[in-house]
């Protein structure tokens, strides 16, 4: 009986050992790339602070995935400013451009939070094929009460194979 | 018999655990806002036009003169000047030398009056906001009183508005 229950215990934490690398570490075969082209935001008229701003083909999302389907997350992990008042959350959002050849995406405007929302499916992918997704970065109308300064977001995109 | 349950839990959460993967990826969006100050100005009044004893005596005030609208992200001061010292004469008997202070403004809500010259002067001040903030919509009264002192003809003049951060 000891035997059997140290065999399973082994097991299960090798198992889970290896699952806790995998997970932490990108592939040759699985992996996720963000290719940013332009994700800056200059507002420097009344119309800019007035109306939605969008910056078109903002950045690139590449995906190898092997192993199956995935998916892919994003939401705001950080956000930092020079004034006192920050840009809310819900401000910033992404629209996919195009999708990759052969999937189905997403093409609604999806403003983003803390909390991850799920802007992609795939299926898997195979040979030494990637999957490109383009989107569109998006700004919602400031208004005039957000002062003059610098404001500075991290998006983070994570990829997950059921 | 339960032991073993628990062990067969364990072992099939982490072979689950095994294959559920993920991998992260992150861009750097920034905002980067610049000042923006923006008036609109809405000429109520074109011109001006002396024609009584009692308008060359008194001279003339015109109310709500001109609209203006600010809106803008910064507190801000709203100052108003002329382009020239002297106003542009035409006409045969008309004067080369009327000067930009026979011109008043104020604004509407207020008794004080200032003389208009090519040096800015401030007349009011304001919070950022759009027009909807209280005082970045508000109207100037212009005060005209050339007296008899300048002969018949048209007379034209640039007045010039301008906003400044605070």
């Amino acid at each position: 009986m000891f035997n059997l229950n140290v065999k399973y215990i082994l097991i299960a934490v090798i198992i889970s050992a290896f699952s806790i690398v995998k997970s932490a570490a990108q592939n040759a075969s699985n992996y996720i790339l963000l290719t940013p082209t332009n994700v800056g935001f200059n507002i420097n008229s009344a119309s800019a602070l007035e109306s939605t701003s969008t910056i078109t083909n903002s950045f690139k999302v590449t995906c190898r995935s092997r192993n199956g389907a995935y998916s892919v997350y994003l939401k705001i992990s950080a956000r930092s400013q020079s004034t006192n008042t920050p840009i809310p959350y819900n401000s910033l959002g992404v629209k996919l451009n195009a999708a990759a050849t052969g999937q189905t995406g997403n093409f609604n405007d999806i403003y983003l939070s803390t909390i991850d929302q799920l802007i992609i499916q795939g299926t898997a992918t195979s040979g030494t094929r990637v999957h490109d997704w383009t989107y569109n970065l998006l700004l919602k109308p400031l208004g005039y009460n957000i002062k003059p300064g610098s404001y500075n977001f991290t998006l983070l995109f994570t990829m997950t194979q059921p | 018999m339960l032991k073993k349950c628990f062990y067969t839990v364990l072992f099939l959460c982490a072979v689950f655990s095994a294959r559920s993967q993920s991998f992260n990826g992150t861009i750097n969006p920034s905002v980067n806002v610049q000042t923006v100050l923006n008036l609109n100005v809405v000429q109520n009044i074109a011109s001006l036009n002396f024609s009584t004893l009692d308008q060359f005596n008194n001279g003339i005030t015109v109310s709500n003169y001109s609209t203006m609208q600010i809106k803008g992200n910064f507190d801000w001061t709203f100052s108003v000047s002329t382009t020239t010292q002297y106003f542009t004469a035409s006409g045969a008997s008309a004067s080369p030398n009327m000067p930009a202070s026979i011109l008043q403004m104020s604004l509407s809500t207020s008794p004080t009056y200032y003389t208009l010259s090519t040096t800015p002067q401030q007349i009011s001040a304001g919070s950022q906001g759009d027009e909807t903030e209280t005082g970045n919509l508000f109207n100037v009264n212009l005060k005209a009183n050339p007296g008899y002192d300048y002969g018949p003809g048209t007379y034209s003049i640039t007045i010039t508005y301008t906003i400044t951060t605070l």
